[in-house]
């Protein structure tokens, strides 16, 4: 079956191994396609490795560190200790398992997973290079792009992963630094900043925005804002970064004035940028938008014969997105007709306490011109919420007024974030405030409070069954 | 301090269930600054010319459609560039002292959560679950089309079933068209067959009474074939027609019949006559919009496997454009069925009389094989070939009727054996 020397021919080709990757090589290899992967660092990309798993692993610990202080108020009298090194050991060990198991997955599935860096030659043959391999060439009749994102590195403040670091640096610390300078207050800056806090560390963190979590609607940021600073984490916002010194980071606030913030360790966390250049992409006919992402259909097809998923492509950098873009593009790509056209993409950010935001806010639908309204209640009305001590926060239901649906769902509060998924399926289901009110929850728990906001509703709108 | 952001215009529903408009007029050029409201292009439907007001103070990047061009609702008509003060990280990226390297501004991704792209496709989407949606996407059939019949008008699977759709004519996926297009109401249908349905049916009552049908169910181990195919595949050149399981079927068919010309044969049993064919024609039968056709290869014997696979990639457009010349579906003489595509193990084709056999082949699957006394898994490759036993007797074991020398046999080696299939060439 050997064509020449090195090379491959497959039926797909698969660039980037992670969640958008390996879920769309598995379930093409399970339906029969001879499947190739390639990834350049570690397979389950960012999220797995460097991203999602790690910075929950560590805000878990950071939880244990932080929970000292409110013990010591409940009458258990704690001291903390952290040894950074015993900490980075167990987050790698989390890591090892899961990586081992979307590793053994492909195997399963026979998908040649190939190391190393990938380039285009042509509309279907590729070449992929390594340090210690000779030039493997790939030959494939269809391809997904799934090669993620990379933080985006400021030009006055170069990362040079021993004082300033990105989110990858930040997460494999194996010492704990005194004071750490966080540059963003997006969902990035404020989880990792949060998490050192809690461990020890003085952070301050900076942005050039007027409040933290910009693209979070304003009034599910206010507890997390107010956590920040129980926390006494310094928050200075309208200043813009001027590079640094060796005594810390040097900001420009507003008036002009310079400042230096003390920092052992600063944390750039400004966003993320898709991975589209240094592909060779001009050899695929393919169209970049003008944000670098690469423009895709509902089939998530970008050329005749090419996918694109995940952070390379427009919308939310999410691994729950690639995921479902995967599996479209897994039937896509045996010419059924299934399309990406979610009614929601849900959104957490594990920040204290969580957010969930889940669908329309008041002000979308406003915008898109339906006419909704909303019920709210704060968590201090929670039994479960009095009872972990966590009362700070609320949840907020948007609904049709016209056909009584549930658009939008959001949350504030500790140990939030795992309603995400029945916030998401109510959406998805075009389920009416009616059917929430009366689908039992369990008492006493957070989501109780969900049909409680639904009866809220029903009691504004007016009884209502359906006659069928 | 300021940062930039995109924002996609689509063509909003302009109402009276409008679905498209023709784009007369841009009033500002790519890279133009624009005002909030300032009407930036005029659209013409079946009623009337409308202007559209800019829905942003910023910059108009991108007509995505050209004057003369005609734009769906929901599309994407422009793209505009707006700054927003203090916004989001990405602020810190474009300022203007950290032009030289390596940040280019805006191309942060889009922040979590963005409005635009997670709420766009809530408002007005019909009502109904996942997974009826993707039902309906593979389908081809649109929701906002459907009346629900589930609680509070919730248009539930049933739905979707009831209403199946003709699939447009592109080229994934040919399903045949149902006979009819099945509408809301329920009640009976009358259906007049003419033309190629009568023939059909004409056809097999002709075969069913008069054809003494003995079917033979085989199986082979296909991990050859299959890596013959992937081999072959991985040699093509681009735009190539490509190299199919059907091609490899044809030819090891056409080969047998050269080598058993008792098996290419026409009956006419008024005449008391067996006419041996000199040529070897198969028929096989495509999909297209509007039902059944069953386009003939001549000499396929004569053939090499790239160039069996070439003229069924011809006919096969051919029959699905309905470009079919009259002469490419005459002459067959004898037929290849591949029920294996519809996913069938094992089916009884009915002979096309005057033809004295067929041959189908079902859907390779992994199934346990014995292989030097130890089950182990292999695609296997399931045959049904049929005789007409009122002249053929199959091979020489089986009683009566003239023999056919094995023709069942020699298709079975040579796709079990592609080598010698391809070196016998």
């Amino acid at each position: 079956m050997v064509v020449g020397d090195n090379v491959s021919s497959v039926e797909l080709l698969v660039v980037g191994g992670g969640p958008g990757g390996y879920s769309v090589a598995e379930r093409c290899a399970a339906q029969g396609m001879l499947v190739a992967l390639v990834e350049q660092s570690a397979i389950g990309g960012t999220c797995l490795n460097v991203g999602c798993i790690p910075s929950k692993a560590l805000l878990h610990v950071a939880e244990i560190a932080g929970s000292a202080k409110e013990a010591g108020q409940l009458g258990i009298d704690l001291s903390v200790a952290v040894n950074m090194s015993q900490v980075q050991a167990w987050m790698q060990g989390v890591i090892g398992r899961l990586r081992s198991g979307v590793g053994s997955r492909l195997a399963s599935h026979k998908i040649e997973v190939i190391q190393g860096r990938l380039r285009f030659e042509g509309a279907r043959r590729a070449i992929v290079t390594s340090d210690d391999r000779s030039p493997q060439r790939l030959e494939f009749d269809q391809l997904v792009i799934a090669s993620g994102s990379r933080p985006i590195e400021l030009a006055d403040l170069p990362v040079d992963g021993e004082h300033v670091v990105d989110s990858a640096g930040a997460l494999a610390l194996t010492e704990l630094p005194s004071s750490m300078a966080v540059v963003g207050a997006g969902y990035i800056g404020v989880e990792i900043g949060t998490a050192f806090a809690k461990l020890g560390t003085k952070v301050t963190i900076v942005d050039a925005a007027e409040r933290i979590l910009p693209s979070i609607a304003e009034p599910l940021t206010r507890p997390v804002a107010r956590q920040l600073a129980n926390l006494g984490i310094d928050v200075i916002l309208g200043a813009s970064v001027n590079g640094r010194t060796e005594k810390g980071l040097v900001l420009i606030r507003h008036n002009g004035q310079e400042e230096i913030i003390p920092a052992d360790i600063i944390l750039s966390a400004v966003g993320r940028k898709p991975n589209t250049d240094g592909l060779g992409l001009d050899h695929l006919g393919v169209e970049l938008t003008p944000g670098g992402h690469i423009h895709v259909d509902a089939q998530r097809r970008a050329a005749p014969n090419v996918y694109a998923i995940g952070d390379v492509t427009e919308g939310p950098a999410l691994a729950h997105k690639a995921v479902a873009e995967a599996d479209v593009v897994a039937r896509a790509v045996r010419g059924l007709g299934a399309r990406y056209e979610p009614a929601c993409v849900p959104a957490v950010v594990f920040s204290d306490p969580e957010i969930v935001s889940v669908g329309l806010s008041a002000e979308d639908a406003a915008r898109e011109g339906i006419e909704v309204g909303s019920a709210r209640r704060p968590l201090g009305a929670s039994g479960r919420a009095l009872t972990l001590d966590r009362t700070d926060g609320f949840m907020e239901l948007i609904y049709s007024k016209e056909d009584r649906t549930i658009v939008g769902i959001h949350l504030v509060g500790a140990g939030v974030a795992e309603l995400a998924g029945e916030a998401a399926l109510a959406i998805e289901m075009a389920v009416t405030v009616d059917d929430l009110a009366l689908t039992i929850h369990p008492h006493p728990t957070l989501s109780e409070e969900l049909p409680e906001l639904a009866m809220a509703a029903v009691a504004k709108l007016g009884e209502h069954f359906p006659s069928s | 301090m300021t940062t930039t952001k995109f924002v996609e215009f689509r063509l909003p529903d302009l109402g009276e269930g409008m679905e498209e408009a023709q784009v007369i007029e841009w009033n500002f050029r790519e890279g133009d600054e624009i005002a909030l409201d300032q009407p930036f292009v005029g659209l013409e439907t079946d009623k009337a010319v409308v202007e559209i007001p800019s829905p942003v103070t910023g910059r108009l990047v991108k007509h995505h459609y050209a004057v003369g061009d005609v734009a769906q609702v929901g599309s994407v008509l422009a793209t505009f560039e707006i700054s927003v003060a203090g916004s989001a990280a990405e602020v810190l990226a474009v300022e203007p002292a950290h032009t030289e390297q390596p940040v280019t501004g805006h191309h942060a991704l889009q922040p979590l959560a963005d409005h635009e792209q997670r709420t766009s496709s809530i408002n007005s989407r019909p009502k109904a679950s996942p997974a009826v949606r993707r039902l309906a996407q593979e389908l081809n059939i649109d929701l906002t089309t459907l009346k629900g019949t589930g609680p509070g008008g919730r248009i539930v699977a049933e739905d979707v079933r009831s209403t199946q759709a003709a699939p447009d004519t592109a080229p994934a996926a040919p399903e045949p068209t149902p006979l009819y297009k099945a509408g809301q109401t329920i009640g009976d249908r009358h259906i007049t067959l003419s033309g190629a349905s009568l023939r059909t049916a004409e056809v097999m009552a002709e075969s069913w009474s008069n054809v003494a049908h003995t079917w033979s169910l085989d199986e082979i181990d296909a991990t050859y074939l299959l890596e013959a195919l992937k081999t072959l595949r991985s040699r093509q050149k681009e735009g190539e027609p490509p190299i199919t399981m059907m091609a490899f079927f044809m030819m090891a068919v056409a080969q047998s019949l050269r080598d058993h010309p008792m098996q290419n044969a026409s009956l006419d049993m008024a005449a008391k006559k067996l006419t041996l064919h000199g040529r070897v024609n198969i028929r096989f039968a495509v999909a297209s919009p509007t039902g059944l056709r069953v386009p003939v290869i001549k000499d396929v014997d004569r053939f090499s496997l790239r160039s069996i696979a070439a003229e069924m990639d011809r006919l096969t457009k051919a029959a699905r454009a309905g470009t079919l010349d009259r002469s490419d579906t005459q002459d067959g003489t004898f037929t290849i069925t591949n029920y294996g595509a519809l996913g069938s193990r094992f089916a009884l084709p009915l002979i096309r009389p005057p033809e004295v056999g067929i041959i189908g082949f079902g859907e390779i699957k992994l199934r346990p094989w014995v292989v030097e006394e130890q089950v182990v898994a292999r695609p296997i490759l399931p045959i049904t070939t049929c005789i007409d036993h009122r002249v053929l007797g199959g091979d020489e074991s089986i009683a009566g009727g003239l023999p056919t020398g094995g023709f069942r046999n020699s298709v079975m080696d040579r796709l079990a054996s592609p080598l010698n299939l391809l070196g016998g060439n």
